[in-house]
């Protein structure tokens, strides 16, 4: 951080001068802070509400018990199970989790504990580059190289096991890096101590650091599993969009969010609300999953964040 | 403002300047917004871009699918719909202008022996029928059906074709657009999909590891479409609404005319004026 | 920063050395594919990068041609939401740091609602922006709606990283500024705001790097029309988008694509190192 170079103060600052009728520019900003502030709460909300009305004629016009129990998934003959979705979803999700996180721990494990500092921010720089890499790369590269690959071993190629490993890597650099933040933010005294009671590396990274920022692994992990939720263009394009419940993972599978760009172009109207509805129904796992993160990182007064 | 803060009031009045400068310029001649079909979208694109030469006009083409270049039409939120399908039934108080026409066929993995299906076989394959090639007289190899999302123009040209509704196909994969189906296709051994002819053609010199079926005896070429002995075709149209503005008469009269038809051609489809 | 390496150099046991092999072992299968993503990338793509390519207008579709009008759409839409973005999560966490006490119960609501809009996922805020800012607002599909759509997905992350930056200044900057009896605007507008302006920059090249990646929030909003757009209610096709289009949508499509890609990566990379250079700047 570098100094402020504040420049000299003028003999009465312009805060304090009146602007009229007793109102300060102090007030003013205040006021105008508070609004800005109001405005970032309730977006949520507003977003919300849209998809909600979106879902509204879904909602209405279709009992809950027909999105699971219906035969199948085929709008244009009005049968609506979306449970293959859901599942396809939450497996392809919780698969990439599954996956990632390990190898994230470790990438940030070894920034912190082992590689030495030139190589760790290289990495880190790495890692960086490829968090922001547009997904649309990663769906692209996992089509022409990963499913050509598992085709190979067992036919078709596109199937949930393909868009859990393009997940994964999509999810990594993410994960990675927030882990590494909560590594690198530990107070060295800590780290002085492990190592002056003769723990070695391994001893003082994963028995002692890892249990110090347990929130924030946890956290970093339920981020990603956000991310990879809500990911659309990478599971459109590798995971087979095939609206049935999986037997291995080898079969084709659709999220809710591949549903979505699939038919939203052709849907008619009621057919529109459903995915609509499919949307809501992914922004209430993500607001639960935002929950928890809440739950783990701000709650608690008398933790100390680390 | 102190020193440190001139580069993020440098970048921010940039953006600041550009938006405004972007926001000022507004154009007093006649715009014209064509939504629909990622079919014909691509070929509006060009055949607007040389209809705009020595115009007072301006176009905008995006795509989305059919039926939502339908319902932005009926919204008004556009002045033509783009559709490569025909008009439904429920659909009777629009106008379609066909500019062009295109065949759909089955396209197979290069590693597929057979080279010639009958209506009957497609129907046997994408029903789920039929699951191993062997079956039709191939080697012994699983059969992989793609089909394209519920809804699609494709999918309802090439459904309606074989006289099955869309609950009735059994796809182990589905592709979100055309060159999805064909990419697919390319790197799945022993699938079957089935795409726009025009599209495939392109894939095909490039090289990709794909063919296209025979329906019946007729093979799937271009010419077989334009000549009319290929059966499994569909218009590619331009929908209006009630009375046309005379710009939107004008575009439909040009994208009709014989001065598009190369761009037609170069983009693998049949202009409606051979 | 690799602290523990370097107190422990000469002590590696065995068990070290094993868990040093596996996490090794990790690091270089991530390395390695993501460089072969990249490799794979640049080499379909690099031979038609070219200065006519970043100049001219796409032909065929994207199939040939350039992709200007794309960059200028791209960089529109980038300006909208950084315009719109940045003074709004400056302003909110400015008032949460400098107005609110962290445990209050507006904080509470700040952090749950922001924490809540940044894992929604970005689909959810294309069919809103598609919904809300194209029809309810009239502004149709245009560069204007891509924008704010995209502002609104990066403000969470501009608001929570401005929040950190803001609470790591040292209290005595605080202090001394309110024990020499600054009022509070006069605080936030010569010392906070400038003490922090490095750390700020970098945080607006970060969500910038975000819109920029930012594919499916742009599918219903921006646009498909790669002409040169001449205002922000003009359609406008990113590079994203364009990238998706062609590997997507248009057969032979794939070269032009990996194409299209690479500029992305390079204008990522001239983002952040950018974003870098400033922070090395602020170091020193």
């Amino acid at each position: 951080m570098t100094n402020p170079q504040v420049s000299a103060a003028p003999a009465l600052s312009r805060a304090h001068r009146p602007l009229g009728s007793g109102v300060t520019f102090d007030g003013v900003l205040r006021v105008a802070l508070a609004i800005a502030f109001g405005f970032a709460c309730i977006i949520v909300l507003v977003v919300a509400f849209v998809i909600l009305q979106g879902a509204a004629p879904a909602l209405a016009q279709i009992s809950w018990a027909r999105f699971l129990t219906d035969p199948d998934w085929h709008p244009m003959v009005e049968m609506y199970n979306m449970t293959p979705m859901l599942v396809g979803s939450v497996l392809t999700s919780i698969g990439a989790l599954v996956l990632a996180t390990p190898v994230s721990l470790a990438i940030a494990a070894a920034c912190n504990f082992y590689l030495n500092p030139l190589a760790a921010s290289i990495y880190r720089r790495i890692l960086f580059v490829m968090a922001a890499m547009p997904t649309v790369i990663f769906g692209f590269w996992g089509l022409t190289e990963v499913v050509p690959f598992l085709g190979q071993i067992k036919a078709p190629g596109v199937s949930l096991l393909a868009g859990v490993l393009i997940l994964a890597l999509m999810i990594i650099p993410t994960t990675a890096l927030l882990i590494d933040v909560a590594f690198s933010k530990l107070p060295r005294q800590l780290l002085n101590g492990a190592y002056a009671l003769g723990a070695s590396r391994a001893q003082t990274c994963f028995t002692m650091a890892c249990v110090v920022v347990r929130r924030a692994i946890f956290s970093a992990a339920l981020l990603g599993l956000g991310r990879a939720l809500g990911e659309t263009i990478v599971v459109v394009m590798v995971t087979g969009n095939k609206a049935a419940l999986p037997t291995s993972i080898f079969d084709p599978i659709r999220t809710l969010t591949a549903n979505v760009t699939l038919e939203i172009g052709y849907a008619a109207p009621l057919h529109t609300a459903t995915l609509f509805l499919s949307i809501l129904i992914l922004f209430m796992i993500a607001t639960g999953l935002a929950l928890l993160v809440y739950k783990l990182n701000f709650n608690d007064n008398t933790q100390v964040d680390v | 403002m102190t020193r440190p803060l001139r580069p993020l009031t440098t970048v921010f009045a940039i953006c600041l300047a550009f938006t405004f400068n972007a926001a000022n310029k507004a154009s007093a001649e006649e715009r014209l917004r064509l939504t629909g079909s990622s079919t014909v979208a691509p070929v509006m694109q060009e055949i607007t871009k040389m209809f705009e030469d020595g115009r007072d006009v301006r176009t905008f083409v995006e795509t989305g699918g059919s039926s939502k270049g339908i319902n932005d039409l009926r919204k008004g939120l556009s002045n033509v719909a783009m559709i490569s399908r025909a008009l439904a039934e429920s659909e009777t108080e629009l106008t379609a202008h066909t500019i062009a026409r295109d065949g759909i066929a089955a396209l197979a993995h290069s590693d597929v022996p057979l080279d010639v299906l009958s209506p009957d076989q497609l129907r046997a394959i994408f029903t789920g029928t039929v699951d191993n090639w062997s079956e039709l007289g191939g080697p012994d190899q699983a059969v992989v059906v793609i089909s394209k999302g519920e809804g699609s123009a494709t999918s309802v040209v090439f459904n309606t074709f074989l006289g099955l509704t869309a609950d009735k196909i059994e796809g182990d994969i589905v592709a979100a657009e055309n060159a999805q189906m064909i990419k697919t296709v390319s790197v799945t051994p022993g699938s079957i999909g089935y795409v726009s002819i025009g599209a495939a053609i392109v894939d095909i010199e490039f090289g990709t590891p794909i063919k296209l079926l025979a329906l019946g005896d007729v093979p799937a070429t271009l010419e077989n479409v334009a000549n009319g002995s290929y059966q499994a075709t569909r218009p590619l149209s331009l929908v209006t609404m009630g009375e046309m503005s005379a710009g939107v008469a004008d575009l439909i009269d040009f994208s009709k005319s014989a001065a598009v038809s190369e761009i037609i051609t170069d983009l693998s489809y049949t202009p409606v004026t051979q | 920063m690799g602290y523990g390496a370097r107190i422990t150099r000469e002590r590696m046991s065995g068990t070290d050395i094993i868990v040093y092999g596996i996490l090794l072992a990790a690091l270089a299968l991530v390395f390695l594919t993501y460089g072969k993503i990249v490799f794979d990338i640049v080499m379909k793509g690099i031979g038609f990068v070219d200065w006519g390519y970043l100049t001219e207008d796409p032909r065929m579709s994207g199939r040939a041609g350039g992709v200007f009008p794309i960059i200028v759409s791209t960089l529109w839409v980038l300006s909208i939401a950084v315009v719109v973005a940045v003074p709004i999560s400056l302003a909110i966490a400015i008032f949460v740091t400098e107005y609110l006490s962290p445990f209050s119960t507006l904080s509470r609501i700040f952090r749950l609602s922001m924490l809540i809009l940044a894992s929604v996922p970005s689909i959810a805020f294309g069919l809103f922006g598609a919904t809300f800012f194209a029809q309810y607002l009239g502004f149709g599909t245009s560069i204007l709606t891509g924008g704010l759509t995209l502002a609104i997905m990066v403000i969470p992350i501009c608001a929570f990283a401005f929040e950190e930056v803001f609470r790591l200044l040292p209290t005595g900057y605080r202090n001394g500024a309110f024990a020499l009896g600054a009022r509070k605007a006069r605080f936030i507008f010569f010392i906070l705001i400038p003490a922090s302006a490095t750390d700020i920059i970098t945080v607006v090249l970060l969500g910038t790097g975000r819109a920029l990646a930012e594919t499916a929030a742009l599918l219903f909003t921006s646009g498909y029309s790669d002409r040169m757009p001449e205002s922000i209610f003009d359609p406008g096709r990113v590079l994203s988008i364009h990238i998706y289009d062609l590997s997507m949508g248009i057969p032979g499509g794939d070269r032009m694509a990996s194409a299209s890609a690479i500029l992305l990566i390079g204008l990522f990379l001239i983002i952040s190192s950018v974003g870098i250079f400033f922070s090395r700047k602020a170091k020193t």
